[in-house]
């Protein structure tokens, strides 16, 4: 048994499982109780033993606010709380995906960052110029300020020559929705992305630099992940699945439709 | 204490200062750690049980002795008579009283409930420290649970800069 004088301390396993059931905000108080309490927190954090089904919380950003801040409403304390994001300004950004506390922004030089608005932590994203259909196009002192966008997809170049887009406005056409997925293989992170032309898919995993392009596919409309394979369904009702665990990916046709034409959006 | 029914097998529980708790087997069986060693034939007639001493093992008798699902012989309360909400509601009083003690003596109940594997106990000693736990500021927490500040003063500092909005 430890003591602090004489006083008995809790020891960590009592104190994780505790901990184990206390809503985010509280969680994130008794962690910064003192030292021994600190470490309990650190380690169920680590292990992911926190308690999972959290009341659900409403995050915006509000004009009187501020820019880089994010408010989170908790219903289970009904109150809110502010958080002060990194830079880029939150406000600035547009949201594409959220998942596992990570959610993925694209910011006005439609560039991409997880940010966890709990622990503030932001991982940049590969820049949206190692995006295959992406070129960045420089000015006269050698900074991007245009992108080039190609149309090509896997199977076809497309039905025009690329198109010139302003470096805040690509984002309104590239990037349509991202995910978030532990690879439990690094204990890191794998983004997916489906983007435009036709809802492509490319990913990239934490810490890689450049987004890696999964043709020929299209029309892709949403995905998860497990054990190492990446599923995602297509809006004809296709369903693929792609093996992240071997060194090349390869792709396996679950469903398949074999007429794409007229049938309308089955997903 | 209330009186034995002849037949009904008993334990004998030894503290590691030397007392010893006579308690019938069902009533030590609360705890999942002495029932192992029951079911397994570790335990003879005594068990020492280490790491608590008398005045805590004989609290979490007193609770074991008063949570133990039979009727009748272990109090006035389990009677054939109370319908199970009433039993419920009595039971909930009581644990409200029993759990009136200073933090020391409930810390070392939860210690106790944790290795012995008394689930009811362990919760009930843990709710305390979870409701001081949930809405109080960091400077509550600290007072109610008298947890020693162990920060250095820029550590603190940091601490509160990482995680600024929960202390808002």
């Amino acid at each position: 048994m430890t003591t602090v004088g004489n006083m008995p301390e809790l020891p960590p396993d009592i104190l994780m499982g505790i901990f184990a059931t206390l809503e985010i905000p509280d969680l994130v108080r008794a962690g910064s109780v003192c030292s021994s309490w600190r470490s309990a927190y650190t380690s169920l954090r680590s292990l992911g033993q926190y308690k999972l089904q959290q009341t659900p919380c409403l995050l915006y950003t509000s004009e009187s606010a501020g820019e880089s801040v994010a408010c989170l409403y908790s219903l289970a304390e009904k109150r809110s709380y502010k958080l002060t994001l990194p830079e880029p300004p939150i406000r600035t950004r547009c949201l594409i995906g959220s998942s596992h506390g990570w959610l993925v922004t694209v910011d006005d030089r439609s560039e991409m960052h997880l940010v966890n608005p709990i622990t503030c932590e932001q991982i940049a994203l590969p820049s949206v110029i190692t995006i295959e259909q992406v070129k960045p196009i420089f000015d006269e002192h050698g900074a991007v300020h245009k992108y080039e966008y190609s149309w090509h997809t896997g199977t076809d170049a497309g039905p025009y020559s690329p198109s010139i887009f302003a470096i805040d406005k690509l984002r309104h056409k590239l990037h349509y929705k991202a995910f978030v997925f532990p690879d439990t293989s690094t204990g890191s992170y794998i983004v997916v992305l489906i983007h435009n032309p036709k809802c492509q898919l490319s990913f990239a995993r934490v810490g890689d630099d450049n987004w890696t392009w999964l043709p020929p596919y299209e029309r892709y409309s949403d995905c998860t992940y497990k054990d190492g394979l990446l599923y995602a369904v297509t809006t004809t009702g296709e369903l693929h699945a792609f093996d992240f665990s071997a060194p090349v990916i390869t792709m396996e046709m679950i469903i398949r439709m074999d007429s794409v034409y007229g049938i309308g959006c089955t997903y | 204490m209330a009186t034995r029914e002849a037949g009904k097998k008993m334990i004998m529980l030894k503290s590691p200062d030397g007392m010893e708790f006579e308690v019938e087997e069902a009533v030590a069986m609360e705890s999942q750690t002495i029932r192992k060693m029951i079911e397994d034939d570790c335990a003879d007639t005594a068990i020492l049980i280490p790491n608590i001493n008398s005045k805590i093992l004989s609290r979490v008798i007193e609770y074991c002795n008063k949570h133990v699902p039979t009727t009748g012989a272990t109090g006035a309360a389990a009677s054939d008579t109370v319908a199970p909400a009433a039993l419920a509601e009595d039971l909930k009083i009581w644990d409200a009283e029993f759990i009136k003690v200073n933090r020391a003596t409930r810390f070392n109940l939860i210690q106790a409930a944790s290795y012995l594997n008394i689930k009811g106990l362990l919760d009930l000693t843990s709710q305390t420290t979870i409701d001081t736990i949930s809405d109080n500021s960091l400077e509550e927490i600290r007072s109610f649970l008298s947890t020693k500040n162990d920060y250095l003063p820029e550590e603190e500092q940091t601490i509160r800069r990482e995680n600024q909005w929960a202390f808002q």
